[in-house]
């Protein structure tokens, strides 16, 4: 199958070229694509020399709009699975593997790589951990479905999940939204258990100030998410 | 009930004619679309219709149990602003989520096209 991994990236100079080298070695049969979302630092200077395979936003879209433009090149050059992973050296490539078997063998159409099932390697902050906590009770409130690991960028799906996705993915913050959405449309998704590493450079997108800002706009998102995907099927 | 003041009365009736004019002009303009004009439109309309006819401005503040006519209409001024504002957030995040869709389809088609120029090079 023909598989595609999508590499969100938004200042990343530090880390990208160990990311990209890492994947080659412990994936050499998977394709990727660099999302650069207009970075301001020497990002793009580095995939150019590295020759590396990426497209570059003209705007800056935020996460959820990058990654969106992974899922439509995927869609446009036909794979039939895609990978979500950072560029910042948090998800290691050997996982590949095991994140995209249950996708293969259509036991799910969503495999969110989480780092709770087994409680191994970085486990985040404790603040960090509650707020994933809260959004993964209400994921539970709204869909009945139990996920540990709401925030995690680390997810492959198939390829009605692509098509879905290119269409409508949220802009800022799209993980637990991307999830709700899956479920509310009737996709399956699946947990397995990942490592992380502690990010080798960069940013994360939920900074301290942001996060109230974020929990907010995440559960609002998943409340007007979860309806209005019961009722567009309620039209059908 | 106190009827409005003449110099009020006057006031309103000039600045919702000037206001409906100025609407006009700008669609004549093409610098008001006018799917956009149409909320603009109902509210110089009823703004002309209160100043017209104030009588019937007493009859609705009575209803309404408004103590004062002209708070009744200000009442009405401050639901079109804030249906107006509303209006327009709803635009933008149209515009926001085309300008998106812009970008991404841009973002692949410069792959294609450094691609393109590179093999070029080459041969």
């Amino acid at each position: 199958m023909k598989t595609l991994v999508i590499i969100p990236c938004y200042n990343e100079e530090s880390s990208i070229v160990n990311v990209i080298n890492n994947l080659k070695e412990n994936a050499p049969d998977v394709d990727y694509i660099i999302v650069n979302d207009c970075s301001t630092d020497c990002t793009e200077k580095i995939l150019k020399e590295n020759n590396f395979n990426y497209i570059n936003n003209p705007i800056n879209l935020g996460i959820g709009g990058g990654v969106q433009a992974g899922y439509l090149y995927a869609k446009e050059f036909g794979y039939d699975i895609a990978i979500q992973m950072d560029g910042d050296g948090q998800h290691d490539p050997k996982y590949l593997t095991k994140i995209i078997q249950p996708v293969e063998s259509n036991e799910a159409d969503m495999v969110i790589g989480s780092r709770f099932v087994e409680k191994e390697g970085f486990q985040s902050s404790f603040m960090r951990r509650l707020g994933i906590n809260i959004i993964s009770f209400l994921i539970y409130l709204l869909t009945g479905k139990k996920i540990k690991d709401t925030t995690s960028g680390f997810r492959a799906c198939n390829r009605a999940l692509i098509e879905f996705f290119s269409k409508n993915y949220a802009d800022d913050y799209p993980e637990p939204e991307a999830i709700v959405s899956c479920l509310v449309n009737g996709y399956s998704v699946k947990e397995v258990a990942v490592i992380m590493e502690e990010r080798q450079g960069g940013v994360s997108s939920i900074r301290s100030l942001k996060s109230a800002y974020y929990m907010i706009k995440v559960c609002i998102s998943l409340v007007i998410t979860r309806i209005s995907e019961t009722k567009k099927k309620g039209g059908k | 009930m106190k009827p409005m003041e003449l110099v009020l009365r006057c006031g309103l009736i000039f600045g919702s004619i000037g206001l409906l004019l100025f609407i006009i002009y700008l669609m004549k303009k093409g610098k008001l679309e006018v799917k956009y004009s149409i909320i603009w439109l109902t509210f110089s309309i009823v703004m002309i219709i209160f100043s017209c006819f104030p009588y019937l401005v007493l009859i609705l503040s009575d209803i309404s149990r408004v103590i004062n006519p002209v708070n009744f209409i200000f009442l009405t001024q401050i639901i079109f602003i804030l249906l107006i504002l509303l209006s327009v957030s709803a635009v933008i995040s149209g515009f926001s989520k085309k300008i998106k869709q812009l970008a991404q389809a841009n973002a692949i088609l410069e792959k294609r096209v450094r691609e393109l120029e590179q093999s070029i090079n080459n041969k």
